[in-house]
């Protein structure tokens, strides 16, 4: 209909027909089913999780009189306190360690190696080909009572009794996230490394910089964005998650999800559940928030 | 030349099998603006980075101001370089950029603030200081290149095609205002281009480039007057080239024959390339040939006008002429004879030449 009106190219009809052939169109058209998918499995869950967070529950029923009480018990609590401050301490750990050592890693690819870097990225993440859970009872082996580790030591007669500190302790949740979560620090690290412009180190030096000064005025100052990006996409699940600390943790090692999941399986207490959920999703925001303007200001500060 | 600063010997550097810089040996002396002048891939910007510390030579040494600075890193040689691609810091102020280098001398916050100033200053950029550095247009990312090289006061400045990426007009400033500052700085300047006319209205020497080898050292208008082979004849300005033959040399006279001009004598400044019996190359620019009606001077040949073409401040001339394989070309700034009437294409015409303006080359 447009098409045939078009000829006429009377104002009303060109309107019509350029809001039919519009990029904003074509643009809510590209992304319909990513919009649909997230809104089914992202805005109306939380939007449900919202509401049962200012609900009730008395034994069988549900009270749905809107409330504030889940939040009061969340932040009223000490148990929760210290769950909480140790998932974001143990996340905040897990995630410098893993910045730290996945920095290297990225700027070797990036850096050093001049050809087949397709393939060195590749053979970075051929550890995470296995699945997550695999990766964790691997762990468990290593760091068990007859672990891979203790046996070692036993066997190279340097120990006569096995270390029973390994494993089931907040540590042990560390190193197998730490692990757990390294190609995601790589990647983003290696893109924002690789965009660097060589001749701008070759400037540096010219300038008078050495080695070390190039890496700290020039290099990790462009490479901020990658760092930051590896950061949250760490922080932000490892904060949030439970297979880990279920598994190695032993009860030193327990996280928020772990009482999450406790509320909402076993307890089944949802309203409870859903506010420690909400809880721990501002907590994340705020920490991520807090480090994103802290580098920007450290970057400023290096200058 | 006045006295050697930069001293190249026999420098080599391979790429693999290719040789880059071919056994280059080359002195610069000091305060000069020496440009290194060649079509790409000839390996001069391998040669400048070579000055600068970006490369090793495989062999050979570089001295500057008689001190060896052959396996020098960049950060500790007496040179400073302007990129081709400028290399401005992104995450910094153009202010920072400038004062990059001088951070790292224990300067005075005020000297170092003052330095900055005056280098903002010479490239006509005051009060930029504080801009980003990504809010800059080309022009101004050269300038500050530039200023940035130049605040570390070096002994050599390194210049790595620094107005290829400007359009013509801000170019031809450019040109002119790089030259003032380095007679007034009286820095020695490195300059590499693959623009002949560029080198040409810059410098004091010119080393025009091909192969990884030097072909020929020379001021710029002995360059353009007097090439020493074919490829420095092509490369710089248009060139009508002719084979020929020696008949005889006696003196600084050569006796030469060509198929298009006949028998004719000429000097040259080196007798000693030449003998009887040589096939030679004989290469005139277009501009020296004067086109006429009716022939004045006896040495002058008949031809037909095929094309006129208007270059704005000349016209060019393509002349068929007999036994020549080529058109011969001939600049004029007149399209015109002296009698008035245009010339026209299709018309038989006269060119005159002068014997004394005509350049000899060994045929290679």
């Amino acid at each position: 209909m447009a098409a045939a009106h078009g000829v006429m190219g009377d104002a009303p009809v060109r309107s019509t027909r350029h809001f039919l052939h519009s990029e904003t169109l074509r643009g809510y058209f590209l992304v319909s089913p990513a919009l649909a998918a997230l809104i089914f499995t992202l805005a109306a869950p939380l939007t449900l999780l919202v509401l049962y967070s200012l609900w009730t529950q008395n034994d069988l029923t549900l009270d749905t009189n809107p409330s504030l009480a889940q939040y009061e018990r969340v932040f009223g609590t000490d148990a929760y306190r210290v769950l909480f401050l140790r998932s974001l301490g143990i996340s905040s750990l897990v995630t410098l360690l893993t910045v730290a050592m996945a920095y290297p890693m990225a700027y070797f690819v990036a850096f050093k190696v001049k050809r087949a870097k397709f393939l060195w990225l590749i053979a970075l993440t051929v550890p995470f080909w296995t699945s997550y859970l695999l990766r964790v009872f691997a762990w468990k082996i290593i760091l068990g009572y007859n672990g891979v580790i203790n046996s070692g030591l036993i066997s190279l007669g340097l120990i006569s009794d096995p270390f029973e500190f390994l494993l089931y302790n907040p540590t042990a949740v560390v190193v197998t996230l730490a692990h757990a979560f390294a190609a995601f620090a790589i990647l983003p690290i290696y893109v924002s490394l690789e965009k660097i412009d060589r001749s701008l180190l070759e400037a540096a030096a010219d300038l008078g910089d050495g080695p070390v000064s190039r890496f700290f005025r020039i290099t990790l100052p462009l490479s901020v964005p990658g760092v930051i990006g590896a950061a949250v996409l760490i922080f932000v699940p490892t904060t949030g998650d439970y297979v880990t600390p279920a598994l190695v943790g032993g009860t030193d090692g327990l996280m928020i999800a772990n009482m999450v999941q406790v509320q909402f399986a076993r307890v089944n207490n949802w309203p409870l559940g859903a506010a420690l959920s909400i809880a721990s999703m501002g907590a994340v925001a705020f920490v991520a928030c807090m480090t994103i303007v802290m580098a920007r200001f450290a970057v400023r500060r290096i200058r | 030349m006045s006295d050697t600063f930069i001293h190249i010997e026999n420098v080599i550097k391979r790429f693999g099998a290719r040789a880059a810089v071919n056994n280059v040996t080359l002195d610069i002396g000091r305060g000069e603006f020496f440009s290194l002048l060649g079509p790409s891939g000839c390996g001069k910007t391998t040669l400048l980075r070579m000055l600068g510390g970006f490369a090793q030579p495989d062999s050979g040494r570089i001295l500057i101001d008689a001190e060896d600075v052959t396996t020098l890193p960049p950060n500790r040689r007496p040179t400073n370089m302007v990129f081709q691609s400028y290399a401005i810091f992104p995450h910094l102020t153009v202010g920072e950029n400038i004062g990059y280098g001088l951070r790292r001398q224990k300067l005075e916050t005020s000297e170092r603030d003052r330095r900055v100033d005056d280098a903002l200053a010479l490239i006509r950029l005051d009060g930029f200081g504080a801009r980003r550095a990504t809010e800059l247009s080309g022009g101004e990312r050269q300038r500050v290149a530039l200023a940035r090289a130049l605040v570390m006061r070096p002994k050599v400045l390194l210049l790595d095609e620094p107005l290829g990426a400007l359009d013509k007009r801000l170019r031809e400033a450019m040109q002119v205002e790089l030259r003032q500052i380095q007679r007034r700085l009286g820095i020695t300047f490195v300059f590499v281009t693959h623009d002949q006319e560029e080198a040409l209205s810059m410098s004091d020497r010119i080393g025009v480039m091909s192969g990884g080898r030097i072909l020929q050292i020379a001021g710029p208008k002995m360059l353009y007057d007097a090439p020493n082979c074919r490829e420095v004849a092509e490369f710089v300005g248009t060139m009508n080239l002719l084979p020929a033959l020696v008949t005889g040399v006696s003196g600084g006279n050569v006796k030469v024959q060509s198929p298009v001009f006949g028998a004719f004598e000429t000097v040259t400044a080196e007798p000693e390339r030449y003998n009887a019996g040589q096939k030679i190359l004989i290469a005139l620019r277009p501009e020296k040939f004067e086109v006429v009606r009716a022939a004045s001077s006896p040495h002058a040949i008949r031809g037909t006008l095929t094309a006129v073409s208007y270059l704005g401040d000349r016209h060019q001339f393509q002349i068929t002429v007999e036994n020549a394989e080529k058109p011969l070309l001939a600049g004029t700034h007149f399209d015109r004879s002296m009698d008035g009437a245009p010339f026209r294409s299709g018309e038989e015409i006269y060119v005159q030449w002068n014997p004394n303006e005509v350049v000899l080359l060994p045929k290679t």
